[in-house]
């Protein structure tokens, strides 16, 4: 699933973000959004490996993120450590922070400024923090830059 | 001791239409004023035409109504149906309260509650910080309270022995040896109605002749020996409605003016005429007199009318219009 | 920007780390108010400002900053409130300083000393209470008599010499510590002062317009005084006062950090200035200046609080005439021309409190405040200090003190300047409480999850002691849950956020030589909010009258219907529900019973718990905007109410289900307010037209000879709101009491909007509610 290697093998790394940001930004498009948050980590990734300015928010920084749905249908495990973005399938409780959410557009709801609806959110108890909110907070500054970035929306 | 000349209103039981609390123009500070149901006379420009029956009446109220239909299958004579607006064909309908028992909200209403003494009283007590305040109290209006004389003096009395200013709205139709014996020592204050000076235009918009009422009124206004002419011309204040082509007219109010004033009354009030009760009647089903105007006076009609009396008249506000004071 | 860059970097370099949370808390502010830029706006006659601009938004690292890290990129262009942030300040505060403060907010700091409990955990499913203590801790009344009384090289003596005190246990350093930091810090705000004037120096050398000049140049004179000395002016007094504030500003988020009596402190200035020649119009010109300046600075929420809670000022309260110490009328010159500049203004801040004691006041002050009311349309409210100094006294508070008492944020009473009290500190949604015992300790926003405590579910219940029973336990075991986070929080803010500067402005520290936050104050309490009382009355009131007394229906049919939200096949029960006159605000004596067995039962449950400090919990009833906000998100309830709506504000009755206006004052005047020792806010509409001053002032005084506490205005019609809501250019400064205080309409979100609409509205003419639809 986030076998990047795999996925850009034969690009030029350009072609390989540009091919990434696209389906990034087709997974917001989705009624469910079903391949939001794979499409984000991947996309992050990659920006993370081959974007200095972008990397600069993880330079000198260590989190541990647990993605998974309510369902138990995904568990994702995110690790961020001296500049480095490490993407596993499995779950932990030794992490900062884990989110659990409804389904792929619950947490692009939850995650984007730019797509929210808070009190729908909020309504149907899509998203669920538990842990320290300020990693969440930083990760939430992360995602919501590639969007803006690929929507030549930045400040 | 003559015969009250509301004996065949006095055998129903008193019922209360309406209790107003926190009310600033029915005598001075914040008064509770009650409503009695019956009334003697019919003028046909009552502005509280429910007030009119002794009866209890069925009163709908449209903004309530959630259209359930329940008041529809609860009617035994059928008077219900959900496409009239009035919802009540009040031709047919009994007043039987059925359909008020029906309706789960407060659509449908009884309008007349008997309250017994004690529970009234309790009621008009509630509010006693209110009138000690302002200079308030309460304030019995109607349709007409002296029909209910030992009802009234009853509350009255009460009320008089918690400490509480007490006023009453009347159309001065009563016998006056019952009054002044059950009423009149319990009251404060009279605001007396005088509509109009001549006797067969009285019988031909209210239903009665003037005279009892203006013998009344000198009654009241004669030399007692318990009170000084200063307190009475303070204890009763005559009051004149102003209804466009029949009590407002320059030639009547001349002469209730010229009467007043050979009766020695310093000073008395106007209430201006207010149409929007004509849409409230509507709800009750009653007929209004095409006659009436739907409009409220100008300040120059008031102006005008005001200008006739040679002393101090204050012009009070009646129902939503603004306050003028002279 | 400057504040959190210079926090941060003091803390990235710190003097000494091994120095006690005092005294670090010293250096830091010394270090910030040294560095602070001075600032002198145009057209004020006060020197200083919070932020390095005019107006500008204050970001505290510690404590709530971080939230708004995921919209730093949009937030200059959102739509409600934006804030203009450079792209230099966005990498700054991204890279550089945001970073350092993810494991050392209060937030954080106390969810890693207590395990991440669950009290914390419940916090975060918003719907069940918010303990404030994560963004501030400024719910209070410094004591501003003493910085115009003896001026702050005082203070600092009086630090100087209780350090020297011989002593040197554990306790003894640790005063020493709190000693320094005292001193420390006001020097701090002495240099702050002395920059100030040097740039009103450097301005008048360059200012061209003679008049300006001559402003400038006075202002120097000024900062060079104060407030390091005893100001000789009102002048220097209020710029005393307003710099000592700016300080406060740095050391906690502007949450309701409240004024105090205003009338009362500054009075000996303003006599002897006028006695000097000092015109009325002057005196009007300085508090009208006063006045802007504490509105210098916006606190920033990110987009879901905005959405849901957002519209408040900062909330500060400047409390007006009442009685002294002794008993006796206080009411002066001042107080007037306090409440003349506050009849021109119209300003959202502060939040005017007019105090009132029926029998001492004069009348001719109550007219003055209802003729206030009515050309304002919605300040200042009133509060009885018949029934607050009970209401102190029941807390301990001495009579003197009691009497002195001031308004903190919407209507706390708390004496001023000696008391701690946090009188915010916990906002608690009682209609959670409601949810759960019905669903057995489930809630519908958090679904299956068993939140409280497992009580029978309502369904089974054959009584109705059954079901009080039920909400006894739930909102018992809520309260447990809401005071171990403010605790936590509490000793949080000891660790990594004490406060010199409010200490040093707070009677009982400097003998105790302890920290506000530690205990320091002459009295320490902490105040919960209670949000939807009347909602949660009527619900219960339904429930006794409809399933247990009259049967008329089942538990489960009132639970299916508020499932459903009173769709269709329920309409006819919620008709008669809301057509009952068992309701609060009446004179129902079913609806009362409930109120006063609720009341009763958390006045005595959060006074059996202790705080951090030793004091004891108190319960208030007002709400800001949270009962817009928390009624966003709670599903129909037995009353009638439909899923989605506003909760009636305050201790005020649910719209719509009280219709007479004595009734209702009757009503709120009775409950019993030594157990509402943490003030309420009944909010009441009037129509403009009806309303007259000398009726008015009646009603207002009638409700206090009852007994009430306090009671707030809006004299506004229905018509001019719902246009305002269409057409908010057209009214830029519309005004409105939310609920103890006051707001721009166009700033609220469309849930309060939508709450101050409906608000049952008065006909003072007929004391009926209006009705519309
Ligand atoms: S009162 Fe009786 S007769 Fe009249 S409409 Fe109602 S149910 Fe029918
Ligand atoms: S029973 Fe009441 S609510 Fe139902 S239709 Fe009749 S009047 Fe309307």
């Amino acid at each position: 699933m986030f076998d990047i290697e795999k996925f850009i093998s034969g690009l030029s790394v350009d072609k390989a973000m540009d091919r990434l940001g696209e389906r990034f930004l087709k997974s917001l498009e989705d009624e469910t959004a079903e391949t939001f948050l794979e499409a984000l980590l991947a996309f992050m990734k990659i920006k993370f490996m081959f974007d200095p300015a972008y990397r600069k928010n993880i330079e000198e920084f260590r989190g541990r993120y647990q993605f998974r749905s309510k369902d138990g249908g995904v568990a994702v495990l995110v690790n961020f450590e001296d500049g480095d973005m490490k993407i596993r399938e499995k779950t932990s409780d030794d992490v900062n922070v884990t989110v659990s959410f409804k389904d792929g557009r619950a947490l692009m709801n939850f995650l984007l400024s730019a797509n929210r609806d808070i009190l729908r959110g909020l309504l149907n108890n899509e998203v669920l923090v538990a842990g320290n909110l300020n990693y969440m907070y930083k990760f939430g500054f992360m995602a919501n830059h590639l969007q803006l970035e690929l929507t030549g929306n930045l400040p | 001791m003559t015969a009250s000349p509301t004996a065949n209103l006095t055998t129903a039981r008193p019922l209360v239409f309406d209790i107003k609390r926190h009310a600033l123009e029915d005598g001075p500070g914040i008064r509770s004023t009650v409503f009695f149901k019956g009334c003697p006379l019919t003028c046909l420009w009552c502005q509280n035409p429910e007030s009119i029956d002794p009866g209890p009446e069925i009163g709908f109220y449209p903004r309530d109504c959630i259209k359930c239909g329940d008041c529809v299958s609860a009617c035994p004579v059928s008077a219900c149906a959900l496409e009239d607006p009035f919802l009540i064909d009040r031709k047919r309908c009994t007043r039987c309260g059925d359909c008020v028992e029906a309706c789960p909200g407060r659509a449908l209403r009884l309008i007349g509650r008997f309250y017994p003494v004690d529970e009234l009283v309790d009621i008009l007590l509630r509010d006693k910080t209110f009138y000690e305040v302002s200079g308030g109290g309460v304030t019995f209006s109607g349709g007409e309270p002296t029909v209910f004389m030992d009802y009234a003096a009853a509350v009255l009395k009460a009320l008089k022995d918690s400490g509480i200013h007490t006023a009453i709205q009347t159309n001065g139709f009563f016998a006056w040896e019952e009054f002044e014996e059950k009423i009149l020592p319990y009251v404060d204050l009279i605001m007396f109605d005088v509509k109009l000076a001549d006797a067969d235009k009285h019988r031909e918009y209210t239903g009665q002749s003037n005279e009892l009422i203006l013998a009344n009124l000198k009654n009241l206004l004669a030399e007692r020996p318990a009170a000084s002419s200063a307190e009475r011309a303070e204890a009763v204040l005559p009051r004149i409605p102003l209804i466009p082509e029949f009590t407002a007219t320059v030639e009547n109010l001349r002469s209730i003016s010229d009467l007043l004033k050979g009766l020695g009354v310093k000073k008395c009030s106007l209430l201006p005429y207010n149409p929007t009760w004509i849409s409230k009647a509507e709800n009750f089903g009653k007929n209004v007199d095409p006659r009436l105007s739907r409009y409220l006076l100008t300040p120059q009609e008031l102006k005008k009318y005001q200008d006739i009396f040679s002393w101090p008249v204050c012009v009070q506000r009646t129902g939503r219009s603004e306050l003028v004071t002279f | 920007m400057e504040l959190p860059r210079n926090i941060t970097h003091y803390m990235k370099h710190p003097d000494n780390p091994a120095d006690s949370p005092e005294l670090r808390a010293g250096k830091l502010y010394k270090y910030v108010m040294e560095n602070k830029r001075p600032v002198i706006t145009d057209e004020n006659l006060l020197a200083g400002t919070t932020t390095a601009r005019t107006i500008g938004v204050v970001l505290y690292p510690d404590f709530m900053a971080l939230s708004i890290w995921p919209e730093l990129e949009t937030i200059s262009r959102r739509k409600k409130n934006p804030f203009g942030i450079t792209r230099a300040e966005i990498d700054e505060l991204n890279f550089d300083i945001f970073p350092y403060w993810l494991d050392r907010t209060i937030q954080e700091v106390a969810r890693k000393d207590n395990g991440n409990p669950l009290c914390q955990r419940i916090m975060e499913r918003i719907v069940f209470y918010i303990a404030t203590k994560v963004y501030s801790i400024s719910h209070t009344v410094p004591n501003y008599a003493m910085v115009v009384e003896r001026g702050l090289l005082d203070i600092i003596r009086e630090a100087r010499e209780r350090e020297l005190s011989p002593g040197s246990s554990k306790e003894d350093r640790a005063k020493k510590d709190f000693y320094q930091a005292v001193q420390l810090s006001l020097n701090g705000i002495i240099s702050y002062a002395a920059n100030l004037s040097r740039e009103a120096d450097r301005l008048a050398a360059k200012e061209v317009d003679t008049k300006r000049r001559q402003e400038l140049l006075e202002m120097a004179e000024v900062c060079k005084r104060v407030p390091a000395e005893r100001p000789r002016t009102f002048r220097e007094a209020l710029n005393a006062i307003w710099i000592c504030k700016i300080a406060l500003h740095q050391e906690n988020a502007n949450v309701a950090l409240s004024l105090g009596r205003l009338d009362q402190v500054l009075y000996p200035f303003y006599a002897e200035d006028i006695k000097r020649g000092m015109t009325l119009a002057e005196a009007v010109e300085l508090i009208g200046c006063f006045w802007l300046k504490i509105a210098d600075h916006v606190p920033l929420s990110p987009e879901t609080g905005e959405e849901l809670f957002g519209g408040s000022g900062s909330n500060q309260a400047v409390t007006l005439g009442g009685v002294d110490i002794k008993g006796a009328d206080a009411v002066n010159d001042l107080t007037y021309v306090v409440l003349k500049a506050t009849e021109l203004l119209r300003l959202r801040d502060p939040n005017v409190n007019a105090r009132y004691y029926p029998q001492v006041s004069k009348k001719e002050y109550l007219d003055r405040l209802c003729e206030v009311n009515i050309n304002t349309g919605a300040t200042p409210c009133f509060h009885n200090d018949a029934s607050a100094v009970e209401a102190l006294s029941g807390q301990g508070v001495s009579l003197e003190h009691a009497r002195d008492y001031s308004s903190v944020g919407c209507v706390e009473p708390s004496s001023g300047g000696r008391t701690y009290g946090h009188t915010g500190c916990i906002l608690m949604n009682l209609t959670s409480a409601l949810e759960m015992a019905l669903w057995g300790g489930k809630h519908r926003l958090t679904e299956d999850e068993q939140i409280g405590p497992k009580t029978k579910p309502a369904v089974a219940m054959t009584s109705f002691a059954e079901f009080k029973k039920a909400m006894e336990t739930q909102l018992g075991w809520l309260i447990d849950q809401v005071v171990t986070l403010n605790n936590n929080l509490g000793r949080a803010h000891q660790e990594i956020h004490p406060t010199p500067m409010l200490s040093a402005f707070m009677e009982g520290c400097m003998e105790k030589g302890k920290d506000v936050i530690s205990g320091g104050a002459t009295y320490n309490s902490s105040g919960a909010a209670m949000i939807g009382l009347a909602d949660v009355v009527d619900s219960v009131t339904a429930i006794q009258e409809f399933v247990f007394d009259k049967k008329k229906f089942t538990m489960a049919e009132i639970i299916s219907a508020i499932n459903a939200d009173w769709s269709v096949p329920y309409k006819k029960l919620q008709a008669m529900v809301k057509a009952s006159p068992e309701k609060f605000g009446t004179d129902s004596r079913m609806a009362r019973a409930n109120a006063d067995w609720l009341i009763g039962f958390l006045h005595d449950t959060f006074q059996g718990k202790e705080n951090y400090r030793g004091g004891k919990y108190t319960v208030g009833y007002w709400t800001m905007t949270n009962h817009a906000g928390f009624g966003a998100l709670t599903g129909a309830l037995p009353s009638g109410r439909m899923k989605n709506e506003p909760f009636a504000s305050g201790i005020t009755p649910v719209s719509g289900s009280a219709p007479v206006l004595t009734s209702c004052l009757n009503f709120v005047a009775r409950l019993d307010h030594t157990r509402i020792a943490d003030g309420h806010a009944l909010n009441l509409k009037y129509t403009p037209s009806t309303t007259t001053m000398s009726r008015f002032a009646d009603t207002v005084e009638a409700f206090f000879k009852m007994g009430g506490l306090q009671v707030q205005f809006n004299i506004i019609d229905r018509k001019t709101l719902e246009d305002a809501r269409k057409y908010p250019e057209k009214y830029p400064d519309l005004f409105v009491r939310v609920s103890g205080y006051t707001a721009y309409f166009k700033d609220l979100n469309p849930h309060m909007q939508q709450e101050i609409i409906t608000r049952a509205e008065y006909d003072l003419g007929t004391g009926e509610e209006q009705k519309y639809g």
